[in-house]
């Protein structure tokens, strides 16, 4: 599906800028305030919310964490699912056997119950946030990374590096890898979706940091705040198209990229 | 059978870690550990603070402490709410049958939809309606659950006013439950029939490329019955286990949908014990859906045993 | 009398990002009750033809020639149509007979399944049937046999259960897509004794997918042998594969064991982009240059059809 990724890499292009220069599109500084709980008008096109703040430019300034936790997250998760897959499908044997069963005891445990005990203790900020979501992420991405390394591994150009006595750690990162890549990279895209609606689902439960203002917390805001009550359908409802279509958007690369099968889901 | 028990051995290691972890969290943050195991914000008496110091026994060495906590577990005892005044089990138990009513019934129907929907979706992907499809079920499954439960309730209960926008029941009639379950259960089906569609759709891709499916033509079965006599069975055994997996995934996202829609099951607990940090709480609901999901994934391994005679027989 | 299957000039073309011509131009009979092969490389769309003629290549597939049947051009018919004719008038047997069992029905449902889906028979009629017929082909425990689930037999009774699957309709043509590729030498034997014993009882046509040149010899009576897409020769099968024509038959028969296995030189062309002029050129020895401008025609040569320039 070619026009899916097509699709996917334009919307996501929109958030990307949205992170990047939310200045230079914003109505509004970050924090410029006016009279709370305004209606839509032609001077905030998405009203305000209960303190005030423009809510379109809340929108495009959330998009930056966001984006950010989804996609760091996923790098963490990837790290750790190739370093695993690798080593496992390389080594094979007990090696292979023991960090496949911690695969398994990993993915067996219930994700977003497990999210929801380590922030209440930790009230993680950016980086522990990213470490907890890739830390939990990473099951899928070792499984296929090991599958591929254990095909790649009989190929002719591996055994005769093996043969030549060059290293293993030389010839999983040189030999091995550049060939797994192309499963990596959906997979990748994936465990980004993952993070994305993990982050929204804790900034829902006020549990992540309030000074890192998402989509999801908007959503959150929105519920507690009194924007729901009063049905200011334009508080709540924006942040959460962009939670949905940001994902779609990083999903549909990862699908569209050949991660077409039934391993490819979100976890 | 030793796939079985290897099984086992992975669901207790599970289980094991999960214990680990509800034993060493509080413990191991920074701040008074008594404080911690009992959670915030509680109003105790110096004594009482004092009985639960000696109860838990913090001079005493690790080990000791972890066997009298895995003992106390095994007697279902997973703490005491200091927030509600009431033993952590108790609470747990009184709520979770209504989370685990429409977690089960969103499972089953999300199962079924899921299969039928990723079959047409698999069987010719290329046809538009199948595009449709797996579109449509690319974006539910993309969406947060308490998203979808927001926009359902605006839309049908706020705008609509077609259903009642809090609780389980306003009178206990079967005809109110009814009412008040339809659209939570109707977003969480919908979240897991979408998980399962996608899934389902790769396997049929998948499994119509296989050769018995071509021989089944070569012997003259038409299209329609090679999908349902053949294809469709196979495709379907990958999601028996795939639901169990689910199941932790489900029942979480069943626990934003209550707190959407008020309903009084384990989602509105785990919310209030979040807002109030009542820690006792949250480590009994994390212990008590991990018990169960590795239930779920058990129960997956023996249907699975039942229906997969390849697997039957390394079990003889 | 006209030949039971009459392949007129078919081609196949797979589109995709490359059109890969699979098969060109390829015409071939077979009478009722004769036995002939196509043998050749992988690669070399032997097993296209035996897909055209059952009707099983993929959608992407664009089909030209006609593929007559007792007189009905195959290619015209609509699925309905087509149906009826698989299992009933031609039955096909896959190589690799494990994988081309269902693992989740047993075996004698799926033998059985033709019975139900053609003739609309009886569950029990159908099994008790099904079950003679795994009978007739030497299973002492038929019934026993019937219970199981394909995982639960070795591969050779799971040939012999496609086997019985493919001919219980006694369809007048049966096709073996490589039916002893990948088998041990005198597994080879035994399969290849058990269809030839098979057609000649019931006077059955088959057309034998083989790139197994002793086992073709042993069973066929005409033989075809196709490179890069083409027939390069047809005859009879002694004739072709006892005294080859075409320097690419005779570089098949040479690289077998018992002659020396002396390999053709170089590699089979690229179906996307097969070379100009004759498609054997670039490993022919005896290649002259209007060798590699001019596609050579096939020509008669005896009893046989040679697609050579310089043979005689």
């Amino acid at each position: 599906m070619t026009d899916l990724n097509r699709w996917g890499v334009g919307l996501l292009a929109v958030f990307v800028v949205m992170a990047l220069v939310p200045q230079w599109i914003a109505p509004y500084g970050p924090k410029e305030r006016s009279a709370p709980y305004q209606d839509p008008s032609a001077d905030h096109l998405l009203g305000t919310d209960d303190i005030g703040d423009d809510i379109l430019t809340e929108l495009i300034y959330s998009a930056r964490i966001s984006l950010l936790i989804g996609f760091a997250a996923a790098a963490v998760a990837t790290a750790i699912g190739l370093a695993i897959g690798l080593v496992a499908g390389y080594c094979r044997g007990a090696i292979d056997e023991l960090l496949m069963g911690a695969t398994d005891v990993v993915l067996i445990i219930p994700k977003i119950p497990l999210i929801i005990v380590l922030a209440a203790f930790l009230r993680p900020g950016f980086g522990l946030l990213v470490l907890v979501l890739g830390f939990l992420g990473w099951e899928s991405i070792a499984r296929i990374v090991r599958s591929k390394t254990l095909q790649v591994r009989e190929t002719g150009f591996v055994m005769s590096a093996r043969c030549m006595g060059f290293s293993p750690a030389w010839i999983m990162g040189s030999e091995i890898l550049p060939n797994i890549f192309q499963v990596l990279v959906p997979k990748f895209m994936l465990a980004t979706a993952a993070a994305m609606i993990s982050e929204a689902s804790l900034s829902f439960l006020g549990l992540s940091d309030p000074t890192m203002k998402s989509w999801g917390m908007m959503i959150s805001f929105a519920f507690s705040k009194g924007g729901f009550i009063r049905e200011m359908w334009w508080w709540y409802l924006p942040p959460g198209l962009c939670i949905t279509l940001c994902i779609v958007a990083v999903a549909a690369i990862g699908f569209s990229f050949g991660g077409d099968d039934a391993e490819a889901r979100i976890e | 059978m030793t796939g079985l028990l290897a099984k086992g051995i992975r669901y207790a290691v599970s289980l094991l870690v999960v214990v680990v972890l509800t034993f060493a969290l509080p413990r191991a943050m920074p701040g008074d550990p008594v404080m911690n195991i009992i959670g915030e914000d509680v109003s105790v008496s110096p004594a009482t603070l004092d009985a639960i110091r000696a109860e838990i026994g913090l001079d005493r060495p690790v080990t000791e402490q972890f066997a009298s906590y895995l003992w106390s577990l095994l007697h279902l005892d997973l703490g005491y709410s200091y927030h509600l005044s009431a033993p952590v089990f108790d609470l747990l138990v009184a709520r979770m049958g209504w989370t685990l009513l429409f977690t089960g019934i969103a499972i089953v129907v999300g199962a079924a939809i899921g299969i039928l929907a990723g079959t047409v979706a698999g069987w010719r992907p290329e046809t538009k309606r199948s595009r449709a499809v797996t579109l449509a079920a690319l974006a539910v499954s993309c969406t947060p659950p308490y998203f979808l439960a927001l926009l359902f309730l605006s839309f049908f209960s706020f705008r609509l006013g077609l259903f009642p926008f809090k609780g389980l029941y306003d009178e206990a009639t079967f005809g109110s439950v009814v009412h008040h379950l339809f659209l939570p259960v109707l977003v969480l089906t919908l979240f897991a029939a979408a998980r399962n569609t996608l899934i389902m759709r790769g396997s049929v891709v998948q499994e119509k490329g296989s050769l018995y499916a071509l021989y089944a033509r070569a012997r003259g079965l038409s299209d329609r019955a090679v999908l349902f006599g053949h294809v469709l069975k196979n495709a379907s055994l990958p999601i028996v286990t795939l639901i169990a997996l689910d199941f932790g995934f489900i029942f979480s996202g069943a626990l934003f949908v209550e707190i959407v829609f008020s309903l009084n099951g384990m989602g509105t607990l785990i919310y209030d014990a979040v807002l109030g940090r009542d820690y006792p709480l949250l480590q009994g609901a994390f212990l008590v859906i991990a018990v169960m999901v590795v239930c779920a994934n058990l129960a997956a391994d023996l249907v699975y045993l039942l229906v997969d005679p390849r697997i039957r027989r390394q079990g003889q | 009398m006209s030949p039971l299957l009459d392949i007129r000039s078919l081609s196949v073309t797979f589109r995709g990002e490359q059109a890969v011509r699979a098969v060109e131009d390829v015409s071939f009979s077979l009478a009722e009750g004769e036995v002939a092969a196509l043998v050749g490389e992988s690669g070399c769309g032997k097993s296209v033809v035996a897909h055209a003629v059952a009707g099983l290549l993929p959608p992407g597939a664009a089909v030209s020639g006609a593929v007559l049947f007792q007189g009905r051009d195959l290619l015209a018919l609509a699925e309905r149509e087509m149906e009826a004719v698989r299992g009933a008038g031609i039955g096909v047997v896959f190589q690799n007979p494990s994988l081309a069992l269902n693992p989740l029905h047993t075996v004698g449902r799926q033998v059985a399944e033709p019975l139900r889906v053609h003739r609309g028979e009886k569950k029990e009629q159908a099994f008790a049937a099904a079950c003679r017929a795994l009978a007739a082909l030497g299973f002492a425990d038929a019934p026993g046999l019937m219970r199981l689930y394909p995982s639960q037999c070795s591969g050779g009774m799971n040939q012999r259960v496609v086997t019985a699957a493919s001919t219980i309709l006694d369809p007048p043509l049966l096709i073996a897509d490589e039916p002893t590729k990948g088998l041990d030498r005198d597994r080879v034997a035994d399969v290849a004794g058990e269809l030839g014993r098979l057609v000649a009882e019931r006077g059955t046509a088959l057309l034998l997918i083989t790139h197994d040149i002793p086992v073709a010899l042993a069973l066929a009576d005409r033989v075809a042998v196709m490179y890069a897409g083409e027939i390069v020769e047809t005859g009879p099968a002694r004739e072709v594969l006892g005294d080859p024509a075409h320097p690419y038959t005779r570089g098949l028969v040479a690289s077998l064991p018992e002659n020396g296995f002396v390999p053709i030189p170089g590699a089979s062309p690229s179906p996307v982009d097969p070379p100009a002029g004759c498609r054997f050129h670039p490993r022919c020895s005896f290649c002259v240059d209007r060798c590699r401008t001019e596609r050579p025609a096939l020509a008669a040569a005896g009893r046989r059809l040679v697609r050579c320039r310089r043979c005689p």
